[in-house]
């Protein structure tokens, strides 16, 4: 046979393995096989109809923030005089995992939250409540939402009831959908104040309007590249971008390679079973905040603090529940400082801290792949937690501030 | 156009097979004709630059071929002239500040603080393979033929951008294209190619992701030793990985069409020595600088050892400067010259007093400790974002060492995993090399490699580079 045609069918044997590799999401699969080595509990242990309403809550769980604010505003905005109540955490508040015992979901189920929103709207119709909970919260975030919604008076909540949580933390940055909000001028001024106010997470504010203006730069010189006007030299307003362009619009016709971020996913969650399996390090190993990270969120904290003050936002700070069964600290001096920093916290803000870290017992706590969750609760525990909080924290005689 | 780029290697698909059709004499003016429009593809403004060095050394280089008194005119002449364009377009931030004072000393104040003139990509390399061919014009090691040949030496596509730097001598015969087809060479081709973007999209990227974030902070000073130490490492994975995944597509491609380019990187962390590594980092350029700065300058000194160690600091100081008019490029060049002389020092008392040392395990183990601790350490400077970062990250590393960790989790273990990967990466070699000479042995088995193993290789290998494509990276060597 001539080399060029032997060159020929090993292309073709490569192209023909790579569509089959494609189709086939090989990591998924040993994912899968990890999982059934490791004894998982089964797939809808780990709720997926849970209630949803775009007008009580952030739907997307960080994913598209900008879209479910643009929602509320016009939402809240329709009704000025309501008094509005804002949750705040992570996705403790969205998810729920069952405990082991508990029985498969036939129908929609509620978290604390929705249950507490459902509740206080029973007693006191005049109210409003958000869930502005995202996975991987970090309180820089929770400082950049905050700012962005007292911004707006269609936004402007009266009241927040903020989960202040050990693992939260040890979370930093500003994920990159928060920060289409940068969109807006008046907010984007109020965030270059703060990075350059030379606090501990202006790096972290500094960072994400660096990342915004890098996205907007590349944006602009694409649009300008693809009518042919290469300006000034920028990797993006190149004729060979424009030609990148115009092939990966071809190529995302094609579904399989539309999927291959899902790959990257898979790809993901295997060496995270890895770690989870074989190293045995989960998220909820313990560990000491510490060094930037811990000053970083400590003082976005506090300035969360000092926000909700400024603008008349009643803050409510309450303690997450901790699954018994999972040590986040370290060491007891992390647990003590820990505890001191949230206690002087809730004290600069004039309130109690609402403490609910030992409120769930741990035969209500999800499983996390083979080992018990820190984060996520069963069905029992969300109703729980709604009846303490809803017993505690007098949210119904939350007056309209603004 | 991106080496790891769709469109790049689509257009392989249709560049490779119809190169190797083409008449063998046709075969060099279509490598041109591609890889001017692969310049192009980034700005054809561009193109005026590389036409333009080539254009003024050729010219130069016949006059000095002629020989005569003004050979030597000529030579220094164009040697400037090469020089010039790299200074002008590569240090605007070191000479602009001098022409301005100079202005406003007569009296014309400048509109500009500072110049933003576009610099041409890759001028750093085909400067040094400009100044290489009149050296070597000059030393009678070649000779000026066409100025095809000149400018194909230039503008070769796989290397136009960030190297290999090579030498005329050893590319220009190849464009004589003496095989119809290369088989061989270009299955290796493939290997190289697939190895590049699997190199640059599963490990350079994804530590960049993590090193750019840890740098990011400016509480950097708050990190603790070991943070530090990570994210040294880290970075130092990364322009690894990155760069070599590089030369190893511009070697893989250049192979595809049966130009063999040579080698860039050589395990470089598995060095035993200062000296050793720099013959396994950046090969090309150590090679240039080695045979073109180094050893002339001490010829003259005939190895006496002051002049000796002082050009070595100089010499990498320059190495420093080459990738850029920044204090941290050149910090990490004098390091490095430091880290020569240091070794260049032993070496003398070894040699002197202490011969049964040389072949000591626990010298052998020192340097090898030594120049892993110290490479890592030099690209601190390197890749800080200013002298503060600099100085209070080496203080965290050596001088006032704290525990504990404070970045997230995944960043330890990526960086973990990419050592693992360098640690392994000769063993991974050899095994491949055996088992490609194992597999070659008899006819099933070479069917076996060539239609089934290589492609479920190279499956697997696009599969990843697939999912972790992202969109707006470079390579790091582009900006130098």
């Amino acid at each position: 046979m001539p080399k060029p045609v032997q060159a020929a069918i090993t292309l073709g044997c490569t192209v023909v393995l790579l569509l089959l590799l494609l189709m086939a999401r090989p990591f998924l699969v040993a994912s899968e096989a990890l999982d059934a080595l490791f004894g998982v509990p089964p797939k809808w242990t780990q709720v997926e109809d849970v209630y949803k309403n775009s007008y009580t809550q952030e739907v997307t769980r960080g994913d598209d923030p900008v879209g479910s604010l643009q929602v509320l505003a016009g939402f809240w905005g329709s009704r000025p005089n309501d008094t509005r109540v804002l949750f705040v955490g992570n996705s403790q508040m969205h998810v729920i995992s069952l405990a082991r015992g508990e029985a498969r979901p036939t129908g929609i189920e509620k978290t604390y939250v929705d249950q507490i929103a459902d509740r206080l709207t029973m007693d006191s119709p005049q109210i409003r409540t958000y869930r502005f909970s995202t996975s991987g919260m970090s309180y820089p975030e929770v400082l950049w939402e905050l700012l962005y919604m007292t911004g707006k008076p269609e936004l402007h909540p009266d009241a927040m009831v903020l989960q202040l949580n050990y693992q939260a933390f040890w979370t930093g940055g500003i994920r990159e959908s928060l920060l289409g909000l940068l969109d807006d001028e008046a907010f984007r001024r109020r965030i270059e104040t703060a990075a350059s106010a030379n606090k501990a997470y202006s790096a972290e504010f500094q960072d994400a309007l660096h990342r915004y203006e890098d996205s907007k730069s590349t944006r602009v010189a694409a649009r300008t590249a693809n009518n042919g006007v290469a300006a000034t030299f920028s990797a993006s307003a190149t004729p060979g971008y424009a030609i990148e362009t115009a092939v990966r619009s071809v190529l995302d016709r094609s579904v399989l390679f539309r999927g291959r971020r899902d790959h990257k996913n898979d790809i993901a969650d295997f060496l995270y079973r890895c770690r989870l399996y074989f190293l045995r390090l989960k998220p909820s190993t313990a560990r000491s905040v510490t060094g930037a990270r811990l000053f970083i969120s400590r003082a976005a904290v506090e300035d969360v603090v000092k926000l909700a003050h400024e603008e008349k936002v009643q803050l409510f700070l309450f303690s997450a529940p901790v699954n018994p069964l999972v040590s986040l600290y370290r060491t007891p001096d992390d647990r003590a400082s820990y505890q001191e920093f949230v206690a002087k916290v809730a004290a600069e803000n004039g309130g109690p801290l609402y403490d609910f870290e030992d409120t769930i017992t741990a035969d209500h706590w999800g499983n996390l792949l083979n080992g018990p969750d820190p984060l996520h609760m069963g069905r029992a525990a969300h109703a729980l937690m709604a009846q303490e909080m809803y017993a505690k924290i007098p949210l119904n005689q939350i007056k309209g501030t603004r | 156009m991106q080496f790891n780029s769709y469109s790049y290697l689509l257009l392989l698909l249709i560049v490779v097979p119809v190169c190797w059709a083409l008449p063998i004499k046709a075969r060099r003016w279509y490598v041109l004709a591609i890889s001017i429009l692969f310049y192009a593809s980034w700005s054809p403004v561009f193109l005026l630059a590389p036409l333009a060095l080539c254009v003024g050394v050729f010219l130069a280089a016949i006059r000095i071929a002629a020989g005569g008194r003004r050979e030597r005119i000529w030579f220094l002449g164009a040697l400037t002239y090469a020089l010039g364009f790299l200074v002008f377009f590569r240090y605007q931030a070191l000479w602009w500040p001098v022409v301005a004072a100079l202005l406003r000393g007569f009296g014309h104040a400048p509109a500009r603080t500072a110049l933003q003139i576009a610099v041409p990509l890759g001028i750093s390399f085909y400067s040094f393979e400009a100044i290489s061919y009149l050296i070597d014009i000059r030393q009678r090691r070649v000779q000026p033929t066409r100025f095809s040949d000149l400018f194909l030496f230039v503008m070769f596509w796989p290397h136009l951008i960030a190297g290999p730097i090579v030498r005329f001598r050893e590319l220009v015969p190849q464009f004589a294209f003496k095989k119809q087809f290369d088989m061989a060479m270009m299955m290796r081709g493939m290997d190289r190619l697939i190895l590049g973007i699997v190199q640059k999209n599963l490990l350079a990227d994804p530590l960049g992701s993590w090193v750019d974030d840890g740098f990011a902070t400016q509480l950097a000073q708050a990190n603790t030793s070991v943070d530090n130490w990570f994210l040294a490492i880290g970075f130092g994975l990364q322009i690894y990985f990155d760069f070599a995944s590089y030369s190893n597509m511009a070697i893989g491609v250049a192979q595809l069409i049966g130009i063999q380019l040579p080698e860039n990187f050589r395990f470089p962390y598995h060095a035993s020595t200062p000296a050793d590594f720099w013959q396994r980092w950046h090969m090309t350029l150590s090679r240039w600088i080695r045979d073109y700065l180094f050893f002339p300058i001490n010829v003259r000194f005939q190895g006496a050892p002051i002049p000796l160690y002082l050009s070595l600091l100089g010499v990498m100081a320059l190495v420093g400067l080459w990738h850029g008019a920044g204090y941290g490029f050149v910090l990490w060049g004098v390091l490095h010259g430091c880290y020569l002389v240091f070794y260049r020092i032993y070496e003398g008392l070894q040699k002197k007093h202490w011969s049964t040392l040389e072949h000591s395990r626990i010298t052998g183990g020192f340097w090898k400790v030594f120049t892993l601790v110290a490479v890592m350490a030099a690209w601190v400077p390197f890749r800080a974002t200013g002298y503060d970062q600099a100085t209070a990250m080496l203080r965290s590393m050596f001088a006032r060492f704290t525990f504990g960790i404070t970045q997230p989790l995944n960043f330890y273990l990526v960086v973990l995993l990419a050592c693992i990967f360098t640690a392994i990466e000769p063993f991974l070699d050899s095994v491949f090399t055996r088992w490609d000479a194992w597999a070659g042995q008899t006819a099933t088995r070479t069917n076996l490699r060539m239609y089934l193993l290589r492609p479920a290789i190279y499956a697997f290998g696009l599969l990843l580079f697939l999912a972790f494509d992202e969109r707006n990276t470079q390579f790091i060597y582009f900006q130098f």
